[in-house]
């Protein structure tokens, strides 16, 4: 199938599959390139891509005949710093911000702040164009998040039992 | 994220529930910090349910004097939640939260949430402001 890749914010393409990974290894395309091809629902880094198997992993069940966002690259989402070409979708990587500092502030800080940590981590990385990188501190503020979430709810859950019970008074 | 619209719906029934009861007279059900209760100090979050009654009975100035922090992030964490949440209701291509910052201004509230923390426990004027009162 024939694959498109992102250079200097355009569109190149198409190539074979065996050309896209001859161009991995010399080094023409960056393993942080984006690269796509019909099926995908959207660009994805080539050293994510080439890392599986192919198919299964990257084909989505909304097959795209298009390439999102027409003949274009995706643009940069508003408030990508430093980014002015905008070859980069950044909107892709969800920093968790609003999340981590809600679950700081409204019941643990202790699995909180390395959420709130990571997710600026997030938007330096993007700005970056450290794209692998990104989307490992994205990962991150994710998985401190949801344990802060947890962590509280079972906390709650576990203070309206005990009060339920009558061990421990309002 | 459906975890976030769910977040602000929760949020919605909490402040409704705070509107009658108020926390500190004991009317309220919902858990005191449990850190301030093992260690005496106070948390960046503590006297954000007293805050929340104050705000769901419209007395600001009160609300600012229990939680400071809470009440200026309020406007922010709103709109992102109301922005994630009408991009998620709005459904088919959403790929996670929206709201995009520039890193520094990530920091910036980071230090914003320690500093009131460290703060709001000097026990001397004018820090002792910012700790519930």
């Amino acid at each position: 199938m024939d694959w498109y890749y992102a250079k200097n914010g355009e569109r190149q393409g198409p190539i074979s599959e065996a050309s896209l990974r001859s161009m991995l290894v010399t080094g023409e395309i960056a393993q942080t390139d984006l690269v796509w091809r019909e099926g995908m629902p959207d660009w994805l880094p080539a050293g994510e891509v080439m890392g599986h198997s192919g198919e299964d992993s990257v084909t989505s069940n909304r097959p795209a005949q298009q390439p999102p966002g027409g003949s274009q690259i995706p643009q940069a989402g508003i408030g990508g710093t430093g980014m002015s070409g905008g070859t980069i979708p950044d909107e892709q990587i969800p920093n968790y911000l609003v999340q981590s500092i809600l679950v700081t502030i409204f019941c643990c800080w202790p699995f909180g702040i390395p959420g709130i940590v990571y997710a600026a981590k997030v938007e330096g990385l993007v700005a970056r164009g450290d794209i692998r990188g990104a989307m490992e501190a994205s990962r991150k503020a994710k998985t401190w998040t949801w344990i802060a979430f947890t962590t509280g709810l079972a906390a709650v859950l576990l203070y309206l039992a005990l009060v339920a019970l009558g061990i421990v008074a309002l | 994220m459906s975890l976030l619209a769910a977040a602000g719906l929760a949020s919605l029934l909490v402040l409704f529930y705070l509107r009658g009861n108020d926390p500190a007279d004991g009317s309220s059900f919902l858990p005191p910090c449990s850190f301030n209760k093992a260690t005496g100090l106070h948390c960046p979050g503590c006297g954000g349910t007293r805050a929340g009654h104050a705000l769901a009975n419209f007395r600001i100035g009160e609300a600012f004097r229990k939680n400071a922090l809470l009440v200026m992030l309020l406007p922010f964490l709103a709109a992102g939640v109301a922005i994630e949440g009408t991009a998620w209701m709005k459904g088919a291509s959403y790929r996670g939260p929206r709201v995009r910052l520039p890193g520094s201004l990530s920091w910036l509230i980071l230090g914003l949430i320690l500093g009131f923390w460290i703060l709001r426990n000097i026990p001397l004027w004018p820090f002792e402001l910012l700790a519930p009162h």
